[in-house]
């Protein structure tokens, strides 16, 4: 009984095929199904897993539907695939009873309906190469499908018919998945990399950060060591020199010429210790752009007439003349008098060393932006090669022998510095045995610009870097009353001569007062409020002093104290103010 | 005997060069060898100027010249400093001048001699 059942389901099951087959063939209406216009490939399949129906859209894969009728699913699956499709590896994602063959290849063989089907469970389906050049024999696809069942007539239960189900081709959402992956991975290397690099830079940073913290300390450490040493050496030099000088002179019982020889020239050497002393001290003070800033207006060629004047005498013992060529007017320049007389000294003083016969000239010349300064001799002349390193320290060539004070070795390195911290530049001419010429320049710059420059950018450089700084502004009470008693003329020579007071009065080089047309500025660096105040105060002091002394003591001096970083809104304001009232 | 001199340095031979030098020239001299010692030297002996260090043990200079001006004593005061950078600047109190050493003798003693007469 129960075989004739399973022989007659078996014919069955071969008629149903056949029909299908011969539908699909011949009849046109099922080539008209709305189904056949899908994308998507649309199939059914018997209880044994085989094609009864599948639409027109497998041709993309290269199939024919009509042969794959009567064919396994697994036909048209990648056979890498078969496992994944196998009943048993997609039964086990759901619950429910397992049934059929575990290890056969039957996701077709859905023995449940609804939700409970399978839901885009993604495989690779095999294609049909159309010639050998196409690489890929596959692509990946996206199934769905469910059971199909119907109510027995006969004992009125459930029974499972096949499977209906749709393959969509998502090769183009693989495409677009790998290369996610592929950008994914990139982004998570990249972003690995920078972490990596991050952290070198940051270790890098470190190391910065201790080696200028390092470097701060050494260059501390090497102005606190250069100050010290100088005083350690200077202290034993006192009672050495004035104990040679004492003997030397006599004083203390009667020497012979031998001696007097002898000690002499310890003295000279001595001396020339202490300008070593002094000379390395304004080289460290260079180096740390320290050079004291106190400029003031003068004529440039003032400066190069007292330079020669102190040095007339040694050249004239060696039977040289040293001659001037300055402008009929006045140069005025501001400078700092002392370190450009210094300048003079140094390279006259060489002049005079290295020239046996003839003479050495000096000369000022006006240019357009800037003043030339030249000191040139008839001396031996500097090489090419030693030309290029003339300007470094302790760089000596040459040296002198006879009498004179010997150099230090750093007597051009110093005026080199002093010319730069002016803004302007030193340079040689020479030929050997026919002399050399030394060349500075120095940018013409008034007074009043440099200074309101050097202040506006002082002031805005504290703001933004919140140092301390401190800034004063004098000026009188009622100016406009004192105008009408004394007339302007009058109070513009007050002015100027209360900015010389308080020029004389300020202590630290980095202090500077700018004078303008009835008010005077003075700016305190690494000063304090509370320390400006004083300064304030005892300056006020000075110049109500001196209004007392001009029998003008009914005046009265205001002062307004500025203290950067906390008056920082007030600092614009005191700027501008001192412009006006120059105008 | 002309005037009294008092010298203040914590360097014996710096002392006794200096007294030597100015005993020459007909000074008198008292020494100390401290700020501290030195203020007791100005309450006792009276000086009529004082040759100044300015970094000592126990009372430096600086102090020294603080503490001298509280005393209300017009004595006046020239600093003789081995350190660069006071050099001219410390004007302070009763100090009338600033001199680096090692020092140039006919400096020292031109200046002592016009602020003794002033």
């Amino acid at each position: 009984m129960k075989k004739k059942r399973a022989a007659s389901k078996s014919v069955k099951d071969k008629n149903s095929r056949a029909i299908a087959r011969k539908n699909l063939q011949s009849n046109k209406g099922y080539e008209e199904l709305p189904i056949q216009i899908v994308p998507d490939i649309l199939y059914e399949i018997d209880t044994k897993g085989k094609f009864t129906f599948i639409s027109n859209a497998i041709k993309d894969a290269g199939y024919e539907p009509v042969d794959l009728i009567g064919k396994h699913f697994k036909t048209i699956l990648h056979p890498d695939d078969y496992k994944k499709a196998s009943h048993a590896h997609v039964i086990t994602k759901y619950k429910g009873r397992v049934t059929g063959d575990a290890g056969a290849p039957k996701l077709f063989d859905e023995r449940r309906t609804g939700s409970r089907g399978t839901k885009n469970l993604e495989l690779r389906m095999a294609i049909k190469k159309k010639n050998k050049d196409e690489k890929k024999d596959y692509c990946y696809v996206e199934i769905s499908s469910a059971g199909k069942w119907y109510k027995s007539i006969r004992d009125h239960r459930k029974k499972f018919k096949g499977t209906i189900g749709i393959i969509r081709d998502i090769t183009e959402r693989k495409k677009a998945e790998k290369i996610l992956k592929t950008t994914q991975k990139k982004l998570r290397e990249n972003a690995l990399r920078l972490q990596k690099n991050n952290r070198v830079i940051h270790k890098l940073n470190k190391e910065l950060e201790k080696k200028n913290i390092r470097l701060q300390e050494l260059d501390k450490l090497k102005t606190e060591f250069i100050s010290t040493v100088s005083h350690e050496l200077r202290t034993p030099l006192t009672s050495i020199r004035e104990g040679v000088s004492q003997v030397l002179e006599g004083i203390l019982g009667g020497i012979s010429d031998k001696q007097r020889e002898f000690l002499s020239m310890s003295l000279e050497d001595i001396d020339r210790l202490g300008r070593i002393i002094n000379d390395l001290l304004d080289i460290s003070k260079i180096e740390e752009n320290k050079i004291e800033i106190k400029r003031e207006m003068v004529d440039i060629s003032e400066l190069a007439r007292y330079a020669r004047s102190t040095l007339l005498k040694q050249a004239e013992d060696k039977g040289l003349k040293i001659k001037e060529k300055y402008p009929r007017h006045k140069t005025k320049l501001y400078v700092n008098k002392d370190k450009i007389i210094q300048v003079f000294i140094n390279l006259i003083g060489n002049a005079i060393k290295f020239t046996k016969e003839g003479h050495i000239t000096i000369s000022v010349k006006e240019k357009k932006d800037e003043v030339e300064c030249v000191v040139a001799d008839t001396g031996i002349g500097i090489s090419a090669k030693n030309k290029a390193r003339i300007f470094e320290r302790f760089h000596q060539i040459n040296r002198a022998s006879g009498p004179g004070a010997k150099g230090t070795g750093l007597g051009l390195a110093i005026a080199k510095g002093i010319i730069e911290a002016h803004k302007g530049s030193i340079r040689v001419e020479s030929r050997t045995k026919k002399g050399s010429r030394f060349i500075f320049t120095i940018p013409r710059d008034t007074k009043e610009s440099v200074s309101r420059k050097f202040v506006a950018s002082s002031v805005r450089e504290a703001i933004k870097k919140e140092t301390t700084l401190s800034v004063l502004v004098f000026d009188f009470e009622n100016l406009d009353v004192l105008k009408q008693k004394i007339g302007s003329k009058k109070i513009t020579t007050l002015v100027k001569n209360l900015d010389s007071l308080v020029g004389e009065n300020l202590r630290r080089g980095d202090d500077i007062s700018v004078k303008g047309a009835r008010a005077i500025l003075v700016m305190l660096p690494a000063t304090g409020k509370e320390g400006a105040v004083m300064v304030a105060r005892r300056l006020q002091q000075v110049l109500s002093d001196y209004l007392a002394q001009e029998r003008m003591d009914d005046q009265e001096i205001m002062c307004d104290v500025v203290g950067l970083p906390e008056d920082r809104q007030n600092a614009e304001k005191m700027l501008n103010r001192i412009d006006k009232k120059k105008k | 005997m002309g005037k009294r001199i008092l010298i203040i340095d914590d360097e014996p031979h710096i002392i006794k060069v200096i007294k030597s030098r100015l005993e020459i020239n007909d000074y008198e001299v008292i020494t100390a060898s401290d700020g501290e010692e030195g203020m007791e030297k100005v309450k006792t002996d009276s000086p009529d100027l004082i040759v100044l260090d300015m970094l000592m043990p126990k009372m430096d200079g600086y102090t020294f010249v603080r503490e001298l001006k509280n005393t209300g004593k017009k004595i006046p005061v020239i600093v003789l400093t081995a350190k660069h950078e006071v050099e001219g600047t410390f004007i302070e109190g009763e100090v009338k001048e600033c001199i680096l050493k090692p020092f140039q003798p006919d400096d020292l003693l031109n200046k002592i001699n016009k602020h003794l007469k002033a």
